[in-house]
């Protein structure tokens, strides 16, 4: 018996999007007859430069754009059903938050818009101000803010209503390396708990770290899409990684790889990623709580 | 409470709270009350009737103001938030656009509504310190001046020790400070003699204040629909024109030749801002009605109910 395929939680098909002009000419075509099928408990990232209709494609998810064309539904249901919406979360590009407000006040207003109920919601800002890291900042207003804090702001209102589909615009941007790291920690934990999230960002090595799958857009088009683990493989080439090897003993390693194979292997020392090194130094010389 | 009702008023709590922070909305309102309650102290003309000036002056500059505050308020609440993207995020949580266009228009009512108290407030005071035979009301200039004190000192201690906001506060300690004025005011006469309370003070000013209220309850439906699509300045300026015109609008159509379409389409279009000016029935001993009120509250929500329905179509057609 094969396992069964998990739901589409986003399913788009031939998705386009015209602006047109005052007179109603078409202007430009921002996304073009894409096909997206995204499914429960994955992480996916739309990936593009520019003007590529990553925006424009989140936007028509979230009902604020109408597609020109194409059908377009979000957790079986169309993305104008208001209802819907109620078992989704939004961070934008952009953080754009009442500046004049503190985060606790901002983010009561949000859990009375998802219709969260007094105690709930209190316990539920609680939680999410302590586990983002807001609890010094929880009374100035978000207008001071610098851009990482604020983008946390910005997804705690997005995890506010503890939603299944959770669409991401940008969010790794503007946060240090450490908050960043965090940042993805708890995108993974999110999956891991059953959450689809949707991903548009230019940081390529931060959605290679959490993404499931990925699709490159450029000009409003697919181009590539795939499994992250897929589209990265190179068929030809094998990595053979080797733990605590006496370096006296390589070449005659390699006269045997070389011998038995007809191939001559390239041999490096593994490195870390410069990320994993900051955050590790920076932690070290951090005082504990 | 139910889930509608309670998205409402968060929506409308929030709205209002940003507005009540915006400076500019809070200087619009300083301003007029400035000018309502100066403007009596520095005339030294009568226009041929004691309290004149003070009094037009009054209710001209709740209207001016009024209408800049109007426009100013409805474009910051929807236009720029629309600009800015913060929208993006309200419509991206189970909230139709139809009970978020509609709680905009309620927040920006009720700045109006604090505007109007204050108006009021401050028009009451401005006409009790008119010069009486060009003597000036020294107790009444004492007080006044002091009403500004009293409002931003608390709120700048606010500010200071917990660092909440001062436009926000000294807007409300403003119309406290303005209440208790008049309160102050009402039981002294000019020399600082006890009276029964109220007895110098032109309560008939007070459902005047109210009408032009339900003017720029009217202008602000006028400017919120304009704001789904305009930013501030064109805004403004055609609020600004509608308020003229509308002012107006009974001279314009009577120069009209007899041509029933048109006049019926004028008639529709053009607010007719003469229901809510009350300047010319306070003439002499006059007073604004509860009949000619009752029109024009009912002229108002009718006509607000229609520019509404309009803003809206717009409002669910736009695309961000």
């Amino acid at each position: 018996m094969t396992p069964a395929t998990p739901t589409p939680v986003i399913e788009a098909h031939g998705l386009t999007k015209v602006f047109r002009d005052f007179w109603r000419r078409p202007k430009v075509r921002a996304v073009n007859g894409i096909d997206l099928n995204i499914r429960s408990g994955e992480i996916f990232g739309l990936l593009g430069p520019n003007g590529s209709g990553k925006s424009t494609t989140m936007k028509m998810i979230l009902g604020l754009l109408y597609p020109t064309q194409g059908t377009l539904t979000v957790l079986g249901e169309s993305p104008q059903n208001v209802a819907t919406k109620a078992r989704m979360g939004f961070m934008p590009e952009e953080s754009y938050l009442h500046k004049y407000l503190t985060p606790e006040e901002l983010l009561r207003f949000y859990a009375g818009l998802g219709g969260l109920s007094g105690r709930h919601s209190r316990a539920r800002i609680g939680e999410l101000i302590e586990q983002l890291g807001l609890t010094s900042a929880r009374r100035r207003q978000i207008g001071e803010f610098s851009k990482g804090m604020a983008r946390r702001v910005g997804l705690a209102q997005a995890l506010l209503n503890d939603p299944d589909l959770i669409l991401l615009d940008e969010p790794t941007s503007g946060l240090d390396p450490v908050a960043c790291r965090q940042f993805k920690d708890l995108l993974l934990d999110l999956a891991r708990r059953g959450k689809t999230i949707l991903i548009c960002s230019h940081h390529l090595a931060d959605m290679q770290d959490v993404c499931d799958r990925v699709a490159i857009l450029l000009d409003g088009r697919i181009c590539a899409d795939g499994s992250v683990r897929d589209l990265l493989r190179q068929p030809d080439t094998l990595q053979l990684t080797l733990r605590g090897l006496d370096e006296s003993n390589l070449p005659a390693l390699l006269s045997i790889i070389e011998r038995e194979t007809g191939c001559r292997p390239d041999v490096d020392h593994t490195g870390r990623s410069l990320e994993s090194l900051f955050v590790e130094t920076v932690t070290r010389r951090q005082p504990g709580p | 409470m139910p889930a509608t009702l309670r998205q409402c008023t968060a929506l409308v709590g929030l709205s209002a709270t940003e507005l009540l922070r915006q400076p500019v909305c809070f200087l619009l309102t300083f301003a007029s009350v400035a000018l309502t309650v100066l403007l009596p102290m520095a005339a030294s003309v009568q226009l041929g009737q004691q309290g004149h000036l003070a009094r037009d002056g009054a209710l001209a500059s709740e209207l001016v103001f009024g209408v800049l505050l109007a426009g100013y308020a409805s474009c910051v609440t929807l236009h720029n938030e629309c600009l800015s993207g913060t929208i993006l995020t309200v419509l991206s949580k189970p909230v139709s656009r139809s009970a978020l266009f509609l709680a905009k228009f309620l927040a920006v009512t009720t700045i109006l509504l604090l505007f109007i108290l204050e108006s009021t407030a401050a028009t009451l005071l401005g006409t009790r310190l008119s010069p009486v035979f060009f003597e000036l009301d020294t107790l009444g200039m004492i007080l006044v001046l002091v009403v500004p004190l009293a409002a931003f000192l608390p709120a700048a201690a606010l500010n200071f020790y917990t660092g909440r906001s001062f436009v926000f506060w000294g807007h409300l300690f403003l119309a406290l400070a303005l209440i208790l004025a008049v309160v102050a005011i009402g039981f002294v006469d000019r020399e600082g003699q006890r009276i029964p309370f109220g007895s110098l003070l032109e309560w008939r000013l007070a459902p005047a204040c109210c009408l032009e209220g339900l003017g720029l309850f009217l202008l602000a439906a006028i400017a919120l629909s304009l704001a789904t699509r305009l930013n501030t300045s064109p805004t403004v300026v055609i609020l600004t024109v509608i308020l003229f015109a509308g002012l107006i609008s009974n001279y314009l159509i009577s120069r009209i030749p007899q041509n029933q379409a048109l006049i019926f389409a004028l008639r529709t279009v053009l607010p007719d801002m003469q229901s809510f000016w009350p300047a010319d029935r306070l003439m002499g001993d006059g007073a604004v009605g509860f009949a000619f009120f009752r029109r024009s509250a009912t002229y108002a929500a009718l006509y607000t109910t229609g520019v509404l329905c309009l803003g809206l179509v717009s409002f669910r057609n736009r695309q961000f």
